[in-house]
């Protein structure tokens, strides 16, 4: 069984002695785990439970709720496409479609390198820039193709961008 | 009416979250003089009730009235929540307020724990705004330096501890009481009221929870005095609102303005109106829990009541513009779909109704549907209408009933007979 | 107290009271699922709205979270109520998979009965339903069927406030929500039974009554459990016209009973389950002479002449009786009447070093694995010492001094493990009465097969002193009798004064003699009944 480093048990400790309550610290915990083992999977549940000393049932239902706990490994690079009204209207879908060329995975997928995975998520809150995106924590918006690609190739700047149909030359 | 900037004055300024720049421009001047004059509590809370200052966050409740409930003797600690989980799509004005001037709300924050006897804040900020968080919680570790926050402030012997918690991704933990429950590290399910979070809020204690932008309203309260700023807004409303405009708008943006502003102002003489010359196909005017408006129907002013007079509501303040070639059975596709998806499933007919609405949406906008499923949503719309905890269901059936009301022929052109 | 008016009628109620008890005591059945009255509200489900009228104002609202209050106008049948009522049945209805061919829970399901009561025939889902895990083992004695789940929640507020730890969750955000115990860990607490009780659907199921019995061939009992010194009630439920699946099997299961003193609304999992010994291929089906089969006339004149044999001598000094607690009060009564008022047994004991001691609780679990301890006491049973009467009866067989015994149902074999054939030698005559074979029944002079609890009527004293009684559910098992059927018919032979009919009478008499005993009206009976819950929530 995966254990969670020295530091962070230190930090979720610090946490749970911030708060009026243990328990109030479960979603920073949670944040904690995720960014130390990559997702929230039933180890890491267990893992948190362990540490904060409530029951396994209580961790999960609260890291099956929220959408930011991903419950299988995500890319090193994680796109999480805004596909609410305002992104949408202003051209979400064709965002995440060439995404979806250019990566050669759908909504939901991670490549195989595990570089890159894609996520549809709803509104992030900066509707007049749309359409939007965020990186990991970073925050891409007017989005275009171009800026796919670009986005892209800095994250991975050996990849191979022309061989993959893209939305220009697409039959 | 012309843009008249309080909370959003200093978004010019790059370098205000920075607090020696933002303190040249007054930031914590009225915190100070709150400290150093000793003004009663009660006379802040009073100050506020003058100014008619209203939720921000979409429902708007007298902020002064919600502090009133909150027992001035309570054995217990009270608590400030201030609601930072902004996620109504179409909303993002408390990105605004927390990237651009994160001293001003701690200002607001400070002020108000001081007139209700609170100790510690917690912003509740949803887990996406890793960039607020960081401008935020910097915006803190300089105010503690400067002795603004923390213990014994400026020798006043009140002590404030401002805590971010972030979410972790569920639109529902914009509900005050599923916030609470967040906080608490459950999941986000709403709670019954009674009790209310005046007097039985975050670890059973009594708690105020606050929008981002009503709480960065409070200084200006201070500074201006009560009837000033109440007599900007209507007779209900005071003061001003962080209204923005999304989507086909020639200008998208923010654009602070006083309460009662029109919506049509605010679309053509603020935002430009439609850009690139289109047509204008509908507009929603205050997130999507809001019901859709026709171009001949904007001519409404921007107020809680007026807004509900005219089959709408003023919600978030966030103006979605949707030109003429978008489709609307998409849009409610696109609507009904987040709705579904974040019902938190405690009640029933939200959680299944939602659903419902969803799939037959779906199934609409592919081009598979049959007149039967719009009078299928009209018909069960209403049922999650008011008959659950919280009003997320409510949310999605007062939209969509007046999409589907008033774009019933586009819905039908979708379909094969 | 308040007043309110409920669909025209008026009732007072005790402050607190929430308006579904309230229009239960009235007779009116206020649909809902989540709520029930041994747990907290959780206002989840919406089925309970009813319209409130006060102070002038209209309102819908949950009678669930609404106490009763002064004045209040209460209506559950107005057209917008069974609109909303209707509306949200429809809504657990949209994806429920109507399997109720193959449910064990159909015919006891509310989500049926409110779906025949609201006439909602037709399914108007124009998309495709969600699919969920079906027959999950949820726990060693529940299983799940999660696309039946109504998502009411009763069953994860057992375990988080009645047992206290948490075992099940609703797991995942909106309708992809899935009800289900931690992956590897069992709901495996020791009340896990209760929650498939609290199912209102066919969610949750006992994995020992999946497809055993459609619940409309159910009759039932009342009973009382006596897997412990708790007393709890019980119903015991029953078929014997059905030979589907029977091989001999009668009880189909047991189910708690409401009673607010005892054991509310809940039992524990070793009581529910612990049936299975009643039909049981190991019962005591027939007289045994010397291990050889034989009719009760014989058994009988045999134990006579044995027992007469010693009267003189060795005389009183030199005989014993030897009795499990878990013998009813009217078997203890007619024992004591019979060996000590009789025959003048000197040695009478029943306090025999528990073989199993019960893990206690501060639910219901007492640590005394016998049901009548307090009877036996109350009524004056035991001569020798008030401790451990069995061992010292015991060691006064080994040092020579006791050589006639009757042993009632106590286990001599797990008391003296292989010392047992020593004992024996040392006696001139054993007999033994038992519920279940034994090697002690093969080799005693006489054996007599006794009926179990579930096949005869009788009373038990519980831990805290409370008369309950108990009903008959099926005939005894061969050629078993009632233990104090046993006692009335070797009484008559040992010209005993007295003679009994039948239970009630050997009850009233010794109420007669203890008076603080009479507190059952005997005749009030349940009988056997076809309605299965009646405490049903």
């Amino acid at each position: 069984m995966r254990t969670l480093s020295d530091s962070t048990r230190q930090q979720a400790q610090a946490l749970m002695e911030m708060y009026p309550t243990k328990e109030a610290a479960m979603l920073p915990v949670l944040h904690l785990a995720q960014k130390e083992f990559g997702l929230i999977d039933d180890e890491a549940e267990q893992v948190v439970a362990e540490v904060m000393g409530i029951s396994p049932v209580s961790v999960r239902e609260t890291s099956r709720f929220y959408f930011m706990y991903h419950h299988h490994p995500v890319g090193k690079y994680h796109l999480q496409v805004c596909q609410n009204i305002s992104c949408t209207i202003m051209g979400a879908e064709t965002i995440l479609d060439h995404i979806k060329r250019r990566l050669g995975i759908e909504a939901e997928e991670r490549t195989e390198d595990g570089l890159f995975s894609v996520e549809r998520v709803e509104c992030i809150a900066c509707c007049d820039r749309g359409p939007a995106m965020l990186v990991n924590d970073k925050l891409h918006t007017g989005l275009t193709p171009d800026k796919i690609d670009g986005i892209i190739k800095e994250s991975d700047p050996e990849r191979k961008l022309d061989h993959m149909q893209s939305e220009g030359n697409k039959e | 009416m012309p843009e008249l900037k309080l909370v959003s004055k200093n978004f010019e300024y790059d370098d205000q979250p920075d607090i020696k720049s933002a303190m040249s421009r007054g930031a914590y001047q009225q915190w100070k003089r709150v400290l150093s004059e000793k003004i009663p509590p009660e006379d802040i809370i009073e100050e506020v009730k003058t100014a008619k200052l209203r939720g921000q966050g979409g429902a708007g409740f007298p902020a002064g009235v919600k502090w009133g409930f909150v027992p001035k003797d309570s054995p217990k600690p009270k608590y400030l929540c201030v609601n930072a989980d902004e996620g109504e799509p179409g909303t993002f004005k408390d990105r605004a307020l927390l990237e651009k001037d994160p001293h001003q709300l701690l200002e607001g924050i400070a002020i108000t724990c001081y007139a209700v006897g609170i100790h510690t804040a917690f912003i509740y900020m949803r887990g996406e705004f890793y960039e607020p968080q960081r401008i935020v919680q910097d915006a803190i570790d300089q105010a503690k330096k400067e002795g603004l926050l923390g213990e014994n402030i400026s020798g006043s012997g009140f002590n404030l501890e401002v805590i971010i918690h972030m979410g972790a991704g569920a639109y529902i933990c914009g509900e005050e009481t599923a916030l609470l429950n967040s906080l608490e590290g459950g999941k986000g399910w709403p709670r019954l009221k009674p009790p209310f979070p005046a007097l039985v809020g975050a670890f059973n204690c009594p708690t105020v929870i606050n929008n981002v932008e009503t709480i960065s309203g409070v200084p200006h309260i201070l500074r201006m005095g009560g009837e000033e700023f109440a007599k900007i807004g209507t007779e209900k409303d005071g003061g001003t609102k962080l209204f923005g405009v999304s989507g086909h708008a020639a200008k998208p943006g923010l654009y602070e303005l006083p309460m009662g502003t029109s919506l049509k102002e605010l679309i053509y003489d603020h935002a430009g109106g439609v850009r690139d010359g289109k047509g204008l196909k509908a507009v929603i005017p205050g997130g999507s829990s809001t019901p859709i408006l026709k171009p001949d129907e904007l001519d409404i002013p921007l107020e809680f009541e007026a807004m509900m007079d005219a089959g709408t509501m003023l919600g978030s303040g966030a103006a979605v513009v949707l030109d003429e070639t978008v489709s609307i059975p998409q849009v409610f596709m696109v609507m009904s779909r987040f709705y579904a998806h974040e019902s938190c499933g405690q009640c029933t007919p939200c959680r299944e109704g939602c659903t419902w609405v969803y799939k037959t949406a779906k199934k609409i906008a592919e081009g598979n549907g049959q007149p039967s499923d719009l009078d299928l949503i009209l018909d069960i719309a209403p049922m999650f209408n008011g008959t659950t905890v919280c009003p997320l269901g409510a949310a999605l059936a007062a939209p969509a009933v007046a999409m589907v009301e008033k774009f019933r022929d586009e819905f039908l052109k979708l379909m094969k007979n | 107290m308040p007043e309110i008016i409920i669909n025209d009628q008026q009732i007072e109620v005790p402050e607190g009271t929430n308006l579904i008890l309230a229009a239960r005591k009235l007779g009116i059945d206020i649909p809902h699922f989540c709520y029930h009255p041994g747990l907290s509200v959780a206002g989840s489900c919406r089925m309970c709205q009813v319209e409130i009228e006060q102070n002038g104002r209209k309102r819908i609202d949950l009678a669930c979270t609404n106490p009763a209050q002064d004045g209040m106008t209460v209506k559950t049948d107005s057209p917008e109520v069974k609109g909303i009522v209707k509306a949200v049945l429809e809504f657990l209805l949209l994806n429920h998979p109507t399997d109720c061919p193959i449910c064990d829970d159909a015919g006891e399901c509310k989500l049926q009965d409110y779906y025949m009561l609201h006439g909602l025939y037709d399914n108007r889902l124009n998309v495709d339903k969600w699919h969920k895990p079906k027959v999950h083992r949820a726990g060693p004695n529940v299983m799940l069927d999660a696309e039946r789940c109504v998502l009411c929640g009763r069953c994860v507020r057992f375990c988080d406030e009645i047992w206290g730890e948490k075992q099940l969750g609703i797991f995942g955000h909106g309708s992809d929500e899935v009800l289900m115990n931690y992956p590897g860990k069992d709901l495996d607490n020791p009340y896990s039974g209760n929650v498939v009780d609290l199912c209102p659907v066919g969610a949750l199921l006992d994995r020992d009554f999946h497809f055993q019995r459609r619940s409309w061939y159910l009759k039932s009992v009342k009973s009382i459990c006596p897997s412990c010194s708790r007393g709890c009630n019980t119903y015991i439920h029953f078929d014997t016209d059905h030979d589907y699946k029977s091989a001999g099997k009668r009880i189909m299961r047991l189910k708690p009973r409401y009673n607010v003193d005892v054991n509310r609304w809940w039992i524990c999992d070793r009581g529910r389950y612990g049936y299975s010994s009643i039909d049981n291929p190991n019962r005591a089906l027939t007289p045994l002479i010397a291990g050889g089969e034989t009719g009760w006339e014989q058994a009988l004149t045999k134990s006579e002449t044995l027992i007469r044999s010693s009267l003189k001598k060795p005389g009183p000094d030199g005989l014993a009786l030897l009795m499990a607690p878990n013998a009813t009060n009217e078997d203890v009564y007619l024992a004591l009447r019979l060996f000590r008022d009789t025959v003048k047994f000197a040695n009478l004991g029943y306090d025999i070093p528990s073989m199993e001691k019960l893990a206690a609780d501060n639910i219901l679990l007492t640590d005394d694995p016998y049901p009548n301890r307090r009877g036996f006491k109350d009524l004056g049973f035991g001569s020798i010492s008030n401790t451990s009467e069995a061992a010292e009866i015991i060691e006064a067989i080994f040092a020579g001094q006791i050589k006639g015994l009757v042993v009632c149902g106590t286990n001599l074999e797990g008391m003296l493990g292989n010392q047992i054939d020593n004992l024996i030698a040392k006696l001139d005559w054993l007999i033994v009465l038992d519920t279940h074979k034994s090697s002690l029944m093969d080799k005693a002079s006489v054996a007599l097969p006794l009926a179990l609890p579930a096949e005869r009527e009788g009373t038990f004293t519980n831990v805290k002193g409370l008369v309950q009684k108990f009903e008959k559910a099926v005939e005894p098992t061969g050629q078993s009798l009632p233990l104090w059927e046993v006692l009335q018919r070797l009484g008559k032979r040992l010209n005993a004064k007295w003679s009994f009919e039948e239970t009630h009478t050997v009850f009233k008499s010794l109420a007669e003699d203890k008076p603080e005993y009479d507190t059952l009206n005997w005749l009030a009976t349940f009988g056997v009944n076809k309605g299965l819950y009646l405490d049903s929530w």
